[in-house]
């Protein structure tokens, strides 16, 4: 085998491992901030008791969160292997960038079922104070949007450039 | 008190004020499309599945598998520049090549 056809060779293998190894990375990111952190986080709050009493109004609150954590941690983990063990500027990573952003909507919007968009604080001998954070999410929800849009525009890019992206990877 | 020692910490409120500022300027414009994204958010909840955790893991373990095999076959790297048409010729002349030049990815 000549030295050039074993040094492509050799590159090949490397892009593999290289593009699984950043997948891998990045789904565990996405997967301990998506999943393990909230899990633990709803964990522990179901478990917390005032002056001896569980609270019992919340509990089925904190299971429904359980549940949409778990479902849309995992759909966002398993998209975010996808896309990021794909080559950068391919159509699928493109895609899956996508699709993984609308995922982080649906996520997000799912915290509503928590309750924890409007929290009140009882302040003894003061009065009752509450944070209404829907305004919070909207603003968040509208930025989502724009990223929506962003990378929608990336993916557009990467398929109407797709010969000068195939040009720029040959001359690397 | 400690909210004292945090007054004194001057930079951390120019910083809150700087966000307060850009948040501020974006909600007219940024909120109303929230409202709108909330609204069909809403609506594509209702068609996941509540009841079990199977399809989500199922789900999962497809992306995972195809995301291996995809993207193991179709690497993304080409180099095609670096490997000339006349450089392949000439390294398999008169045998197979083993190497194949996809357009793929």
């Amino acid at each position: 085998m000549s030295f050039t056809k074993d040094r492509i060779t050799k590159q090949l293998e490397n892009a593999k491992i290289k593009n699984l190894l950043r997948g891998t990375i990045i789904a565990a990111i996405y997967f301990t901030s998506t999943v393990l952190i909230p899990f633990w986080t709803f964990s522990w709050i179901k478990t917390i008791n005032v002056e001896g009493v569980e609270l019992q109004a919340y509990k089925q609150q904190v299971n429904q969160i359980l549940f949409y954590v778990w479902a849309f941690g995992l759909l966002i983990s398993g998209t975010a292997f996808f896309a990021y063990s794909a080559p950068k500027q391919s159509i699928r990573r493109g895609a899956f960038a996508v699709i993984q952003i609308i995922l982080n909507c649906l996520y997000l919007w799912s915290y509503k079922f928590s309750g924890a968009l409007e929290i009140e604080f009882d302040l003894v001998d003061l009065g009752i104070i509450t944070v209404n954070l829907t305004q919070m999410i909207l603003l968040y929800m509208g930025i989502y949007f724009l990223t929506v849009i962003l990378k929608g525009y990336d993916l557009v890019d990467f398929i109407v450039n797709r010969e000068k992206i195939k040009y720029k990877r040959g001359k690397k | 008190m400690w909210f004292q020692e945090y007054e004194r910490i001057e930079f951390l409120q120019i910083i809150a004020d700087i966000i307060a500022l850009i948040l501020g300027a974006l909600q007219p414009v940024v909120t109303p499309i929230g409202a709108w994204m909330v609204s069909w958010v809403g609506f594509l909840l209702a068609f996941f599945p509540t009841g079990s955790l199977v399809p989500y893991y199922v789900i999962f373990a497809i992306l995972v598998v195809s995301g291996i095999i995809v993207n193991t076959k179709w690497p993304g790297e080409k180099y095609i520049g670096v490997y000339t048409k006349e450089e392949s010729e000439r390294d398999t002349e008169g045998k197979d090549s083993s190497i194949e030049f996809h357009d793929d990815d």
